[in-house]
């Protein structure tokens, strides 16, 4: 083979050495780009999913008030001492918590070991955790309840506090 | 001649590579693209099943820009168009394993026990036909079914029939381009062969249309007879409902514990409901309790105490 016939070999070898750097950095941008999209529409998702779990979790029979077997809209506030202990649903990363917000209570927390000697003067329930090993941002969203004291049949306002851990 | 030859290949070589490279892209990004649309659909569905549950409404779910969709219902994921599976939680979902339609049927009904245990969803499709035989056996059943909005006629395409025609059967699978089939027998008979998907379930009444058994399995109460006519995946349900009632069982108990504790009214004895506020596995174990439940409930209300639900 003559020295020009080589040097073309070498010139096309070049060119695809090129070439493939220059495709696999593409794939690595569009790699990095669909993995960016993935992550977004997931925190969207997850969004979207949190805001509907702020409006239906009052609605677990769970917590929900009832008499006679007829819903009323509110929670029961004895209710919330075993909802932590016995419930076994995922709500993923989260933290849910029910306070109490008018009239104020004491600050204690209500635990489900100190209800003799707490209720109904605590005014915070701790209803499920789970964070992950490593939070990237986190999100709070509430909404106002109606609470219910079954011992002297009052209503009293909750705040029903949701944070989402990303 | 040969160097000449040896250009030709390598440029179709290069070229399809190139090319194969281009097709790899645009068909990669456009699977994304779709899994993504389908995921964020099967997320808003779920929300829509979440709120519906709340409303007790029924509903047509008919995605804009979509004549045909497929819908897969497992136990505790659904998937729309092969999207990510989303979780539904403890949501109770009656429907066939998988739907391919252009529009769902959504229908939600409380499920009591004698406390509110849960909302069920039930879900199928316009092309999907269910045949209750013999009619006579399921009039009270027929009764309780959603019916169209202002309108007599029933919301999912269910029928039933006093003998079964294969004739007749034919006819409606091709004027109601119907896709499955399943026949929901509460008397034995035979079933002819049809050129679609066909089910069978047989009932067994027991104690009219409140308790049979289905299969190897059973159901209480037209609500999770209905399940079962409905799901393929009815006995996960049946013990996701299980579950849920041993739980309230557990949740309604220690709130009669509690007020126990706090009350000072003599009259009001809130352990003698207590032991009837059992942890069970089994649903069949727990419905001779049902009554007794809502009787001392009753008690406590016209004694005028802290009813316990």
């Amino acid at each position: 083979m003559s020295s020009k016939g080589q040097l073309q070999i070498n010139e096309t070898i070049l060119v695809l050495i090129i070439f493939t750097i220059l495709a696999i950095v593409g794939l690595i941008f569009f790699h990095n780009f669909n993995i960016n999209s993935i992550k977004s529409q997931y925190v969207s998702n997850e969004k979207i999913r949190t805001f509907t779990l702020l409006r239906t979790f009052q609605d677990l029979p769970e917590i929900k008030c009832s008499s006679q077997i007829k819903d009323i809209n509110c929670v029961d506030s004895i209710k919330l001492f075993s909802f932590k202990k016995l419930n076994n649903i995922n709500f993923g990363n989260k933290k849910i918590s029910m306070e109490l917000i008018y009239p104020e209570g004491t600050g204690k927390e209500c635990n489900l070991e100190r209800f003799q000697w707490d209720y109904p003067n605590c005014n915070y329930w701790l209803l499920y955790e789970k964070k992950p090993s490593n939070i990237k941002s986190k999100e709070i969203i509430t909404t106002p309840v109606s609470l219910f004291y079954p011992l002297t049949n009052e209503y009293k306002v909750g705040l029903l506090k949701i944070e989402s851990y990303y | 001649m040969k160097k000449a030859q040896f250009n030709w290949i390598f440029i179709l070589i290069a070229g399809f590579i190139i090319l194969a490279l281009f097709v790899a892209f645009i068909v990669d990004y456009r699977n994304l693209s779709f899994r993504k649309m389908n995921t964020q659909l099967a997320v808003e569905v779920d929300s829509q099943l979440d709120l519906l549950s709340i409303e007790k409404l029924s509903a047509k779910i008919n995605p804009t820009g979509m004549d045909q969709f497929k819908t897969e219902f497992f136990c505790n994921y659904f998937s729309i168009n092969g999207g990510d599976q989303i979780y539904i939680r403890d949501k109770i979902i009656f429907s066939p394993s998988s739907i391919e339609t252009s529009e769902l049927l959504l229908w939600v009904d409380e499920f009591y026990f004698p406390y509110k245990v849960a909302d069920l969803i039930y879900i199928s499709s316009p092309n999907i036909k269910y045949y209750l035989y013999p009619k006579e056996k399921v009039e009270e059943f027929l009764e309780y079914l959603p019916k169209k909005f202002n309108s007599n006629n029933q919301l999912f395409n269910i029928e039933a029939i006093d003998y079964i025609s294969e004739e007749k059967i034919k006819q409606d699978i091709s004027r109601e381009r119907l896709k499955e089939i399943k026949f929901v027998l509460f008397e034995n008979t035979k079933i002819p062969r049809f050129n679609i998907k066909t089910k069978i379930l047989n009932v067994n009444l027991i104690d009219g249309i409140e308790k049979g058994k289905i299969g190897s399995s059973y159901f209480i109460k037209k609500q999770l007879l209905l399940g079962a006519i409905f799901s393929d995946n009815y006995n996960c349900f049946l013990d996701k409902i299980t579950n849920k009632v041993s739980l309230l069982n557990q949740v309604y108990k220690e709130k009669a514990t509690k007020l126990h504790i706090k009350n000072n009214n003599p009259e009001c004895n809130y352990q003698t409901i207590t032991s009837y506020l059992k942890k069970s596995v089994d649903l069949e174990e727990l419905y001779d309790n049902q009554e007794r439940i809502f009787q001392k409930n009753k008690e406590f209300f016209m004694k005028g105490c802290s009813d316990v639900f």
